[in-house]
């Protein structure tokens, strides 16, 4: 077409290589990781793909969810039950876990054919209630308040006990995930998503079904969590109900936006946000001699803080300050 | 003017909203192949009538369209029966490119569904259809002007580019209806002399059925084959253009209040 056009080309070919090579790198480090750095890696990883299902949902089709540590609950409990209590394969279980929460997914989706904005947000409040309710009576399959073991699985003949062999797996599905993701956006049911987001009545009028694409948006964004949710079990080992609660759920939100909503990077930047600037922060305060009792309150408010000024400064997320900056480097070496 | 068979026929709508009588029995019946204006002063019930044949309003009455039945269709299957549209107050997808809205207008003609999304490249992917679809878009921009702006963002076009923007989306949905409201508000003489043009090709060559509000008499006159003139949701006049301007009661109606 024009010069805009094949610069704007050119931008994504480089976003890809590097994509690319930060994939390979990440997979080469985390075999020489301590076991600290890569108990982070993993999280952040696994974050990552679930803040991506959470993307697709709230930031491409505009419905909100404050229950998605739940729908990862629900994969991570199957992916869990499967394996562990029926025998059936690693791989199997995960997208079987994944199925599941999409099952779910769909049930609590169903309110958003008449409810939207805040009213959303509501149904999705009560899905996660009554999701996390269900974890502490089901006591057979989540242990209940006590929580229960996962045994980590045998992948096709390789033994992941090993923290630096299971996060190979969890980087293989993230890719996967993220692959999927970034097609997904381009193609028809992209545009579809962003149609709904944007303007329902209009979206309609082109032919797209609104019943439809809301509940294909439910499905994948918890199939995403679901299998986020199997991974996350695996990594823990003994899992706390816990670690799917409201407060989670708030927080896989809060990844969304603060990484920049609709988009790939969003949700990886978002993922690495979260989880390292808690720890960046106990770090600081550990240097500054604080004591241990007194830095919790204080790296809250931090982070709390931190959250309002990039929602301030920076309303479209890291990802559109990352845009920028790659676009910028770019054209200076391409000059 | 191929044929005076009806592709387009509403038999006594009628609609209220409130107390509020929007269309009193109003029947049109536009034959494949016209261009055919609606116009009227403001608050007429012109986009009232687009409004019910795209099905975002049911009102009373009977609207066939090609042998169907269009009050028993729901407004997503309007696309798939061949009717296409566009908006008085835009509606386009905002925070999306130009080529992305664009490419929205072949929604229904195309398959893929999330599978076949997720495996763009591989060998079950949609590649093939959306490129095609992709390189259909592009023709439609260029052909209305805007192709250098493909990768913009919509927000960020004036008024009359963005009407554009929803004509070309309405093109790649290749209707056999065309259904335009107010098309070229915020234009100049010329830029409504070229999308006059357009609409004319497109009826002339792809045959499409125009069914357009405007209300520019002048464009009205040089584009219609026919037209309807409505008043207070009631037809007052209806016929070929030069037939209907004549008329005493549309001068009074409407006429009378642009030329002193």
């Amino acid at each position: 077409m024009n010069l805009e056009s094949d610069r704007y080309r050119s931008v994504k070919a480089g976003n890809r290589l590097g994509a690319v090579v930060l994939v390979l790198g990440v997979g080469i480090a985390s075999q020489f990781l301590s076991g600290s750095q890569l108990a982070l890696l993993t999280v952040i990883t696994i974050y990552a793909l679930a803040g991506m299902g959470l993307n697709l949902l709230t930031g491409n089709a505009g419905l909100i969810s404050i229950a998605h540590a739940a729908f990862m609950g629900v994969g991570a409990f199957s992916a869990a039950y499967l394996n562990v209590n029926l025998g059936v394969p690693a791989l199997p279980s995960i997208l079987l876990a994944g199925g599941i929460a999409a099952a779910v997914g769909l049930l609590f989706g169903l309110p958003s054919l008449r409810l939207k904005g805040v009213y959303l947000v509501m149904a999705s409040f009560s899905a996660q209630i009554i999701l996390f309710w269900f974890f502490e009576q089901a006591r057979w399959l989540t242990g209940g308040e006590d929580g229960r073991f996962v045994e980590r699985p045998i992948v096709l003949g390789i033994d992941l006990q090993e923290g630096s062999r299971y996060y190979l797996l969890v980087l293989a599905f993230a890719v996967l995930g993220a692959v999927a993701y970034a097609n997904l956006l381009r193609t028809r049911m992209g545009r579809a998503f962003a149609a709904v987001r944007e303007n329902p009545r209009a979206a309609e009028i082109m032919g797209v079904n609104l019943f439809r694409t809301k509940m294909t948006a439910f499905a994948v964004s918890t199939f995403y969590a679901g299998v986020a949710g199997a991974l996350m079990a695996w990594y823990l080992e003994f899992v706390a109900i816990q670690a799917f609660s409201l407060f989670i759920s708030i927080q896989l939100l809060a990844l969304v936006i603060i990484g920049g909503l609709g988009t790939l990077a969003g949700a990886v930047l978002g993922a690495l946000f979260i989880v390292l600037t808690p720890e960046l922060l106990d770090g600081l305060a550990l240097q500054l001699g604080m004591e241990t009792g007194q830095m919790a309150p204080v790296r809250q408010g931090i982070f709390g803080l931190l959250i309002v000024i990039f929602l301030l400064y920076e309303p479209h997320g890291m990802a559109r300050s990352w845009r920028r900056l790659t676009t910028y480097l770019f054209l200076k070496i391409s000059k | 003017m191929s044929s005076s068979v009806p592709i387009l026929e509403l038999a006594e709508l009628s609609l209220r909203f409130g107390g509020i009588k929007a269309l009193q029995a109003v029947s049109i019946g536009v034959a494949a192949g016209r261009i055919h204006s609606i116009i009227g002063p403001n608050g007429a019930g012109k986009s009232t009538v687009l409004n019910c044949i795209s099905g975002m309003y049911r009102p009373q009455g009977a609207i066939r369209f090609d042998g169907q039945d269009l009050l028993r269709r729901r407004p997503h299957e309007r696309p798939l029966l061949g009717i296409a549209r566009t908006f008085q107050n835009i509606a386009l997808f905002r925070e999306e490119s130009v080529l992305d809205n664009v490419m929205a207008g072949g929604h229904h003609r195309l398959k893929s569904g999330i599978l076949r999304g997720a495996l763009y490249w591989t060998r079950f992917g949609c590649r093939e259809e959306e490129r095609r679809l992709r390189d259909e878009a592009v023709e439609a921009i260029e052909l209305l002007g805007i192709g250098e702006l493909g990768e913009r963002p919509v927000s960020d076009l004036p008024f009359g580019d963005q009407k554009r923007v929803e004509l070309a989306r309405a093109m790649v949905s290749r209707p056999k209806l065309l259904l335009l409201d107010e098309p070229m508000a915020g234009m100049n003489d010329s830029e409504k002399a070229e999308l006059a043009q357009v609409v004319r090709k497109l009826n002339r060559e792809k045959h499409i059925t125009v069914v357009i509000i405007e209300h520019d008499v002048g464009v009205v006159r040089r584009i219609s084959d026919t037209v309807t003139v409505l008043d207070f949701g009631k037809k007052i006049a209806e016929g070929g253009p030069e037939e209907v301007m004549k008329d005493p009661a549309v001068r009074k109606a409407y006429l009378g209040e642009e030329e002193p």
